[in-house]
């Protein structure tokens, strides 16, 4: 049967394609987002997309004996059927017409494979306006991943308008959160340690603001880093901005005492300390670290590691460098939570990659110590912020491959082996959205259930003081 | 019967009368309030775009509303389409009255309808928000044609329901204007009053909006307009208009109330001042460089943005040194913009347009960016021309491709950007050669122009910009030191402009510097008491310039 419908079906959708002759390419179409050979978990919402300069497309998705059909000016494929389809396949086929310039073209079919590893049903994420200093709207956004519908966690248009960043999750967890929140109703914004969700004042004279989180896996702690930022801009076209530190240290957030420990070992005057990660045990305290410069080109990261002690709250052992390269520096690293794999972003210098666009994403299996780049993710723009799913077989990351200007999130699988399939981008309702975006999705973090925050403790509320160890 | 009809006439012609001065209003007064609108906008003729407005209030009013403000372009369409939106408010309105028996009707409509117009001529008053009121003006016509009263209660109800995602605050219009027209049964009157009311509050809530916003939307709020309030100025015009024609029959009084509402809103926010600023910034950007020329030498306002153009324009042409002390100038400010989070969204985004000129396409990029983000919307089809023009200069092909494919979709700009791009694919538009790389701070201007300089590969602008820089800051010092790096080297022998000459006479500089004897001379006059000769001298302005309080 499957082999009379592999002669039939080829012949169906050149029928379909139109009353004109269909011209045969014999190349794949050139796809908006471009999701051929991409996997997929199978609770994803539709891949829709559209073909470059086509006036018209024709598509036919089949799998197994079921199929879809869809026309228009873009593949724009139906949710439940779409779902109906992924529920019981593991390959897809996409065969596609598409109309150019009047005529009819053929092209060859290609696949996606559906991969039976489970992914976090929600993303977590900031809408931005690309990130200069000075700012005006912007909100915490949260996206169904089997669904196109995106809601609100908290955005700034009822604080005047502030600043809000670094929103963090416990492994994924929407039980232990924490967001910070700049201006006039500024705080961070705290869930977790067993009690009630309230907003706090970081401030303190002993500490810069605490900027970079990261959670502990028992969901007692957070690591911050604190950091005098600065942004300068470049001279030369290709680069845009630059963002980095004046002054960065790291410190221990006890959730449960509301307590900050200063970890001398991580506040040396003279070294950069910052992006300070647990490790899936949490045995483990990575950061990076650079020795100050002079000159900013001259700043780069080292990768560290440092033991941590989770009942005194204190570091155990001599910080130690695990990954540098000659002229690399490192940031955002990122620990599988099943212990195997650290990710981390490499770019040339400084630690604000995503202005970088020679940034890229490396990986190290922390059994072997050996480090690479993940070329089956990078491109060459910026991929810069990563993070992982709950069961560690997916990251999301940022990248600009589109235009160069405009971060977007996308989504790669991680077979046993430590390779990526190709990543795809977040599924959009029209493959139009993204490029007519003028915002930018900044941090990218699997969820697995929704986030709500308590806007009445953030406009109404006391900010708690912390006290500081 | 025939007095009756004669009166309408006559009612009539003052109408069409009051309609003809408006539009002569706007085009002739404040039509660069208008024609700023569309670059404050940034509609896209596309299913994913349009979509997205589905999610918002008043998702009718603003695809109308920024569909139209597309035509604001031009001058003569952005006058003649905002009179007929304000017209459909006033005939939705007049025929409601007339239905309730108004007196004079005709003329007492004119009163909420020249509110309209009259807001209208803020820049920040978008169109979508005129669309709102008429939307609501006919929803309200349309339910008192319901002559059952059960039926008209049911269908208010729905309508009270629907008209917020449709029409936004201006739903409060048709609230008003139902709750006037039952006012015979005041509990069915004062409950539609309290009922609408309660739904656009909770209405607002579902869009997760505040109640001021509310019951602004889709004017936002905490720019120009800071109260809510202004919104409710067309109600309370009608509520007004109406009570008048229902004690009143004099024609005049009407009449007169609709040109005083309109008179006085107009003259409570119209600047002349910033018309004549956005006049000037919109002729740069349509490339009529001779009229700011003109514009900027007359300088009326004493304006930074008409000095600033005017550099520009003089820059253009090689002839800034030349001309710099001929206008009037806000010491250095007329040189460049600072983006900063006091200045408006308007100069920020101006403030792109020098730095291109001086080949500083990093900050020109921030201006422009920053000029968007700090608008109403965040959207803007000027910012995006000027961010994908700086993408072509810095050949970022990708940037480039996507401002360029948002302005494809657009009615207006759809001819430019479909130009460009033949430019960038034939390779006609080449980008320029890298320059030595470092970083500086925001409106660093010395830092990014010296690097620029240094490159060796600098537009012409660079250098007279950097010169007069250090002019206009008084700083004798640094321009000397620039002077000999970057001016000398290039013209070791021709007469340099005047104004440098006088500052380099001021320095006692050598014979290498060209210094002419007219210039010794009348340096010798000004010392000895005769400044009054010299009064666009750079003597003078080193001796007396002082910051003012203009901008």
């Amino acid at each position: 049967m499957k082999k009379i419908l592999s002669y039939i079906l080829p012949v169906l959708i050149i029928c379909a394609c139109g009353k004109g002759p269909v011209l045969e390419t014999g190349t794949l179409p050139e796809l908006v987002p471009d999701i051929a050979g991409v996997t997929v978990p199978r609770d994803i919402a539709p891949l829709n997309f559209k073909v470059a300069g086509a006036e018209r497309v024709k598509v036919e998705i089949t799998a197994g004996g079921c199929r879809i059909r869809v026309s228009g000016s873009f593949a724009d494929i139906p949710v439940r059927r779409w779902h109906r389809l992924l529920s019981q396949a593991d390959e897809l086929e996409l065969r596609v017409c598409a109309r150019i310039g009047g005529k009819w073209y053929g092209y060859e079919p290609f696949g996606i494979t559906v991969s039976d590893d489970a992914i976090d049903p929600y993303l977590l994420y900031r809408r931005i306006d690309p990130g200069y200093e000075l700012y005006a709207r912007m909100g915490i956004y949260q996206r169904e991943l089997n669904s196109f519908k995106e809601t609100v966690v908290f955005d700034n248009s009822k604080v005047s308008p502030g600043c809000m960043n670094c929103h963090s999750v416990q492994r994924c967890k929407p039980e232990s959160f924490q967001l910070h929140l700049r201006g006039n109703k500024g705080g961070t914004y705290l869930r977790g340690g067993g009690l009630p969700d309230r907003v706090v004042d970081m401030k303190n004279d002993r500490t810069l603001g605490t900027v970079y989180p990261y959670w502990h896996p028992s969901g007692n702690y957070i690591a911050y880093s604190t950091n005098d930022i600065r942004q300068s801009f470049h001279n030369v076209p290709e680069k845009v901005l630059e963002v980095y530190d004046l002054a960065s240290d790291i410190v221990v957030y006890d959730v449960r005492k509301d307590e900050i420990t200063v970890l001398p070992l991580l506040a040396d005057s003279t070294k950069l300390e910052t992006f300070p990660v647990f490790s899936a045990d949490g045995g483990t305290l990575y950061y990076c670290c650079s020795e100050r410069a002079d000159n900013f080109a001259d700043v780069r990261y080292s990768l560290m590691a440092v033991g941590f002690n989770s009942d005194s709250c204190s570091l155990s052992g001599e910080p130690r460098v695990i990954w540098q390269a000659e002229g690399k520096s490192v940031s955002f690293p990122r620990p599988s939570y099943d212990g195997r794999w650290l990710m981390f972003t490499v770019s040339d210098f400084g630690n604000f990659s995503i202005w970088h666009p020679e940034a890229d994403l490396w990986m190290m299996d922390l059994a072997s110590g050996r480090a690479r780049p993940l070329e089956e993710l990078n491109s060459p723009d910026t991929e810069s912020y990563h993070s992982w799913s709950s069961n560690s077989k997916w990251v999301v990351f940022s990248s600009r491959r589109i235009d160069g200007r405009f971060t977007r999130p996308y989504i790669a699988h991680i077979g046993e082996d430590g390779r990526f399939d190709k990543p795809f981008l977040l599924p959009f309702s029209s493959p139009e959205y993204e490029t007519l975006m003028l915002q930018s999705y900044n941090i990218p973090e699997f969820c697995s259930g929704p986030v709500s925050i308590d806007k009445d403790l953030i406009y109404n509320t006391e900010r708690k003081p912390i006290t500081v160890r | 019967m025939s007095q009756s009809a004669g009166s309408n006439t006559r009612n009539s012609i003052i109408a069409l009368l009051f309609f003809a001065s408006a539009w002569c209003c706007l085009f002739f007064v404040c039509p660069f309030h208008l024609i700023y609108k569309e670059q404050l906008t940034l509609f896209l003729c596309d299913k994913a775009y349009l979509t997205s407005l589905l999610a918002k209030p008043a998702f009718a009013a603003v695809i109308a509303g920024d569909f139209l403000t597309q035509f604001f372009l031009y001058r003569f369409a952005a006058a003649t389409i905002t009179v007929l939106i304000s017209l459909a408010v006033w005939d939705g309105i007049r025929r409601l009255w007339k239905r309730d028996g108004l007196h004079n009707a005709v003329l007492c409509a004119l009163i909420p309808a020249a509110a309209c117009i009259a807001l209208s001529c803020h820049t920040e008053y978008p169109l979508s928000m005129t669309v709102g009121a008429a939307i609501a003006a006919w929803m309200a016509y349309g339910c008192s044609l319901i002559g059952n009263k059960t039926l008209r209660a049911v269908a208010t109800v729905a309508a009270a329901l629907i008209i917020y995602p449709l029409a936004g605050a201006h739903s409060l219009l048709f609230v008003v204007l139902t709750a006037l027209h039952e006012r015979k049964r005041i509990s069915a009157a004062l409950g539609i009053l309290v009922y609408g009311v309660a739904i656009i509050g909770i209405q607002g809530y579902a869009y997760n909006l505040l109640w001021q916003d509310a019951f602004s939307y889709p004017l936002i709020r905490g720019y120009s307009y800071k109260h809510s309030l202004i919104c409710l100025i067309v109600e309370l015009a009608a509520a007004g208009a109406f009570a008048e024609g229902f004690i009143g029959k004099n024609r005049i009084a009407v009449s007169c109330s609709a040109v005083l509402v309109a008179g006085g809103i107009i003259c409570l926010q119209f600047d002349a001042k910033k018309e004549y600023d956005l006049k000037v910034s919109t002729l740069a950007y349509y490339g009529k460089w001779d009229k700011v020329e003109s514009m900027g030498r007359e300088n009326r306002f004493k304006s930074q943005t008409a000095a600033y153009y005017y550099n520009l324009a003089m820059a253009r042409q090689g002839r800034l040194p030349d001309e710099l002390l001929n206008v009037y100038q806000p010491l250095f400010y007329g040189l460049f913009l600072p983006v900063t989070m006091t200045e408006t969204y308007s100069k920020v985004l101006a403030g792109a347009d020098a730095l291109i000129e001086c080949g500083d396409y990093g900050q020109a990029q921030h201006s422009a960016m920053l000029g968007m983000t700090f608008m109403p919307n965040q959207r803007s089809s000027r910012a995006v021309r000027r961010l994908a023009e700086i993408a072509v200069y810095n050949g970022d092909t990708l940037a480039a491709a996507k401002y360029l494919g948002m302005l494809d979709k657009t009615l207006m700009h759809r001819r430019w950007a479909r130009q460009t791009k033949a430019l960038v694919e034939n390779g006609t538009a080449t980008p320029l050669n890298s320059y030595r790389d470092t970083i500086y701070f925001i409106n660093d201007y010395r830092a990014s122009l010296t690097n620029i300089l240094d490159s060796g590969n600098a537009p012409a602008a660079t250098l007279d910009y950097l010169l007069c820089y250090d002019l206009l800051i008084k700083n004798l010092v640094l321009f000397m030191q620039d002077y000999d790096r970057y001016y000398l080297p290039k013209y070791p022998s021709i007469i340099p402009p005047r104004i440098y000459q006088e500052a380099l006479e001021m320095m006692e500089a050598g014979p290498e510097y060209n210094i002419s004897p007219e210039v010794k001379s009348d340096n010798q006059l000004f010392l000895s008491g005769q400044e009054y000769k010299f009064p666009k001298s750079y003597w003078y302005y080193f001796k007396y310039a002082q910051p003012g309080n203009e901008n």
